[in-house]
């Protein structure tokens, strides 16, 4: 009779993050008491369920991940996060597509994959006047409830699963992975407000005989996002609680067209949330008016509209910065990453 | 902001302390302190300064920043010794060091003219076998860490003529590591030093060795000469001196009385042949356990693991939802990250098997 192998004791050495450290120097302790695992390093497309050597090496490659030494700082350890789930038979899980249908109106559409927020009025003018004359989807002003806003669509982008509400039950709502609840982080030296859909507002619902809107969400419902603080895990930035609106739009009854006529998720869909942002003070100054300096420290001031925006329209002149805005799930833990360019006319 | 499940640490049964010590050896050849960067008396990783009241020994030429400062050496002798006068050199300077060595390291009596301890021979305090003139080496925080560890401290010297050399071991053969062979005073546990060739039971102790404050006192009748009581097999009366350009030749008394404090530790380190000790860290740990039930963790919000929304580790419903650890995040109760660990590789995590991961945060 062999001896058990007992080699795979697992004692880890854990390192102070910077906030476990101001902790610890400002005498309060740091009091740990609770844990969440991540898995940051793991590509789950190396998961090969098709190994021809069976089941036991489905996961071999994964398993040889190299793993990264921990690090103090506190957003490069777990960006994501191990789920918990009571139900074991989940085989899909919801992500955000982002959704640029304009028959809604409001939807937002990036412009060069970014989403372009103008700084001020004059700024938008410009704006429309000029290279986004023939888009207007693309224009989104800062703190305004009539343009454009960022939309996302949260439900399961399968084809597989036909769109309907039973669908819907199964896959989502009876197994607990309704999403009611989002968490959007923006870094407090561009952003100090963050504008979404409230709880009890408009759904997104089609007339399933006609297949027209019966109901949706327009910039006009956007309301002010309550301020949770300081963003736990990430430095600069501040975190927001969001709701959305119910996601209704399931394939017509013998219409002429789809679904997807509104709809950018091929599956049920859960929810659709729509976002607007205030930039912090300073940013929005005219050209006349002074340029902050966090334009110059962490944009670029004085850009063609070439170099703002990749067409040469117009001859104005541009500040920008590039920021991004996280946008999470807090039932399913689904993440998108938003990039927003803060555009405000120089010249 | 990615993090939404938390599982809580049981203060009472998830939490435990533990305290190591760490001992590393710490081999020091005379070499390095004495002739290895230069010509003696003037080697590049040897400090004097102008108050001329101790000596700096570096393990590389002080001037690169590589260098560590490993100890200093200095002289000293009591103010009651027949080589403490008026004509002697530094004299002030030599009874200064020795009553401030003694002072922080043995304290004060009421048994004394001047209320300060003084060194003695042995671990009673009594006032027999002083120990007057005295050789300190004060060791750096760098090579001692927490504490020496009892039992471990050896000094080699060489003694006698440079013509015809002995050698002489100073050892705390006497101490061990739970005390005993140890005296508690003001400066924390001392050991004394002995001869490790003479086992008799009336060896003399030569010296002593502080181990948290890391300072050896070496009587310079290990060096005997003239009027010095000497150990018991010294070669004597030696040169503890020779003489050199500049450097005239001097007995150990000559040198108490004659030579500043730099040149008297000059000679001192030429007469060094080894020093070794063993170091102690002490670690204060704390132990999380981290217990992962078979029912959590089983699924993750990587973007990878799904692929058009599919879980990409099933094949259908029915399978066990698998996870892959790589990072435990220690949190407090405002949900800060405050301490990471990682594992050396990925842990997988299915609803079959719960998992304790042992997580040890040193202090």
């Amino acid at each position: 009779m062999a001896f058990l192998d007992n080699s795979g004791d697992i004692i880890l050495d854990a390192v102070l993050t910077e906030t476990g450290r101001k902790l610890l120097s400002s005498g309060g302790g740091i009091r740990i008491s609770k844990f969440a695992l991540g898995d940051d390093e793991i590509n789950y497309g190396l998961f090969d369920k098709n190994h021809p050597s069976g089941s036991a090496y489905y996961d071999l490659e994964i398993l040889q991940t190299p793993v990264f030494e921990a690090v103090s700082q506190i957003n490069a350890n777990i960006n994501y996060g191990l789920l918990t789930f009571a139900n074991k038979s989940i085989m899909y899980m919801p992500e955000f597509v982002q959704n640029t249908k304009d028959n809604a109106g409001g939807f937002a559409m990036p412009h060069q994959k970014l989403y372009y927020l103008a700084a001020n009025e004059e700024t938008a003018a410009a704006l429309r006047a000029g290279i986004f004359n023939t888009n207007p989807q693309k224009l989104i002003v800062a703190g305004a409830t009539n343009t454009a806003a960022v939309t996302y669509e949260l439900g399961i982008n399968s084809s597989e699963i036909s769109k309907n509400s039973t669908t819907k039950s199964q896959y989502i709502t009876n197994i607990g992975m309704t999403d009611n609840n989002f968490s959007v982080s923006v870094n407090g030296l561009f952003l100090d407000l963050v504008m979404a859909l409230p709880s009890n507002g408009p759904s997104y619902k089609n007339d399933l005989t006609t297949n027209s809107l019966a109901s949706y969400p327009s910039p006009a419902n956007l309301v002010n996002a309550a301020e949770r603080g300081k963003s736990k895990n990430r430095v600069n930035y501040r975190d927001f609680s969001a709701a959305a609106a119910q996601n209704e739009i399931f394939e017509p009854n013998g219409a002429s067209t789809t679904a997807s006529t509104f709809s950018v998720i091929s599956g049920p869909g859960s929810s659709l949330v729509m976002l607007n942002f205030g930039i912090a003070a300073g940013l929005q100054h005219t050209k006349d008016g002074t340029r902050d300096r966090k334009y110059t420290q962490y944009g670029k001031v004085g850009q063609t509209a070439k170099q703002t925006f990749g067409d040469a329209v117009g001859s104005e002149t541009y500040d920008f910065i590039d920021t991004t805005v996280y946008l999470s799930a807090n039932t399913t833990g689904a993440q998108i990453s938003i990039p927003v360019r803060i555009v405000r006319r120089a010249s | 902001m990615a993090v939404k499940n938390y599982e809580s640490i049981d203060s009472t049964n998830d939490i435990t302390n533990t305290r190591t010590l760490l001992h590393e050896a710490i081999p020091l050849t005379g070499t390095i302190v004495s002739g290895t960067y230069g010509t003696f008396r003037s080697e590049r990783n040897i400090k004097n300064y102008t108050h001329g009241q101790f000596q700096s020994v570096y393990d590389y030429p002080f001037l690169s920043s590589s260098a560590n400062h490993i100890f200093d050496i200095t002289l000293g002798y009591d103010e009651s010794s027949p080589f403490s006068g008026s004509t002697s050199v530094q004299n002030s300077k030599k009874i200064n060091m020795y009553n401030q060595f003694a002072q922080v390291l043995l304290g004060y009596t009421s048994s004394n003219s001047d209320g300060i301890r003084k060194f003695e021979n042995d671990l009673t305090l009594d006032g027999n076998g002083y120990m007057k003139e005295v050789f300190f080496v004060s060791f750096s925080r760098l090579l001692v860490k927490d504490q020496i560890k009892k039992g471990t401290f050896s000094m080699t010297f060489q003694t006698g003529a440079f013509t015809t050399p002995s050698q002489i071991t100073l050892s705390d053969r006497s101490a061990s590591v739970n005390g005993d062979g140890t005296l508690n005073t003001d400066g924390g546990d001392y050991g004394v030093l002995y001869d490790s060739n003479i086992l008799t039971s009336n060896n003399k102790g030569l010296g002593a060795i502080f181990y948290q404050a890391g300072i050896a006192v070496i009587t310079a009748s290990v060096f005997a000469s003239g009027s010095i009581a000497k150990a018991a097999n010294r070669h004597a009366p030696v040169d503890f001196n020779p003489a050199e350009p500049g450097y005239p030749r001097r007995s150990m008394t000559g040198s108490l009385t004659g030579s500043t404090i730099s040149s008297s530790c000059d000679a001192f380190r030429r007469r060094l042949v080894n020093l070794s000790f063993n170091n102690t860290t002490e670690i204060n740990s704390k132990i999380y356990f981290c217990r992962v039930p078979h029912n959590k963790f089983n699924y993750s919000s990587n973007p990878t693991y799904v692929s058009s929304s599919k879980i990409v580790v099933k094949n259908q419903s029915t399978d066990n939802p698998v996870s892959y650890i790589t990072t435990v995040g220690l949190y407090n109760d405002s949900n800060q990250l405050v301490a990471v660990a990682k594992l050396s590789e990925p842990l997988k995590k299915d609803p079959t098997n719960d998992i304790t991961l042992r997580v040890r945060l040193d202090y």
